[in-house]
């Protein structure tokens, strides 16, 4: 069942965040797909930074900023609060925070082959929409990616979303969060 | 407009909505909260080693990131 105690999704106060402590990622999961114009998703952000160093720690103060709390298997509904900080998150390959503003997942990358070798960053970048929405631009991973991780995960609410998914990447006119253009990149 | 690094040729799409706060409005109404155990947390690197973290493991974990801290006096912490 879906989980009562989740805070309502503020992606306003998640992706400013994000965007002052210059993370570099790109947004996976379901939302992700909501950009692609997938109806069924769920309320939490994922998203799958820059695994280095540096970038893990612009990260943990985001996390820091947003007053997150670690989401742990039996544990409390508002999540553990300790100090966290981008050792910790690199030793995680995923990780499910509660935040101030929403639920907030990050992860190393997306299953991409059978062998659970996953697509990060980096790979997901060359592939990603800049999905443009009022004052933000955010690299959302393609469609492709999010349905080959999907079928790979294959979980059942993975099961549940493919079709839909698969009717938006086979028909992305129909499909797509807005009027796609191809421009020159920023840099 | 936010800067965002990219890398090659990308594909820009503007959003239906105005805003991030109209986009989460509408995610808030129409979108369920992820089941409690869809996404577990994942331990360790790939190669092999991938692992459903347990609540013991998580707790060891943070109990050594808070020592850690406490020893240093750092002031860094979760709370906004």
């Amino acid at each position: 069942m879906s989980d009562p105690d989740a805070p309502p999704l503020d992606p306003d106060a998640l992706i400013s965040a994000l965007e002052r402590h210059e993370v570099s990622f790109v947004a996976v999961g379901g939302l992700a797909a909501q950009w692609h114009g997938a109806q069924r998703t769920t309320k939490d952000l994922d998203v799958c930074p820059a695994w280095d160093e540096e970038n893990l720690e612009r990260v943990a103060g985001a996390l820091r900023e947003l007053g997150a709390r670690l989401k742990v298997p039996d544990g409390p509904a508002e999540g553990v609060e300790f100090p966290v900080d981008g050792a910790f998150l690199h030793r995680m390959e995923l990780s499910t925070w509660r935040t101030s503003a929403g639920d907030l997942d990050v992860l190393m990358g997306i299953p991409r082959d059978g062998r659970w070798d996953l697509a990060r960053y980096e790979h997901l970048r060359e592939n990603a929409i800049l999905l443009e929405i009022g004052e933000h631009a955010i690299l959302v991973a393609s469609l492709e990616d999010i349905v080959r991780s999907k079928e790979i995960a294959n979980r059942e609410p993975d099961r549940e979303a493919l079709p839909e998914l698969r009717r938006l990447r086979d028909n992305p006119v129909d499909g797509d969060a807005g009027q796609p253009t191809d421009a020159p990149p920023d840099d | 407009m936010a800067k965002v690094q990219t890398k090659g040729s990308v594909r820009r799409v503007r959003s239906e909505f105005a805003s991030l706060a109209e986009w989460g409005d509408w995610v808030n109404a129409n979108c369920a909260a992820a089941r409690e155990d869809d996404t577990p947390v994942l331990m360790g690197q790939t190669g092999g080693s991938r692992k459903r973290a347990t609540h013991d493991q998580l707790m060891v974990l943070i109990e050594e990131q808070r020592a850690r801290y406490a020893a240093v006096g750092a002031g860094v912490s979760s709370s906004a």
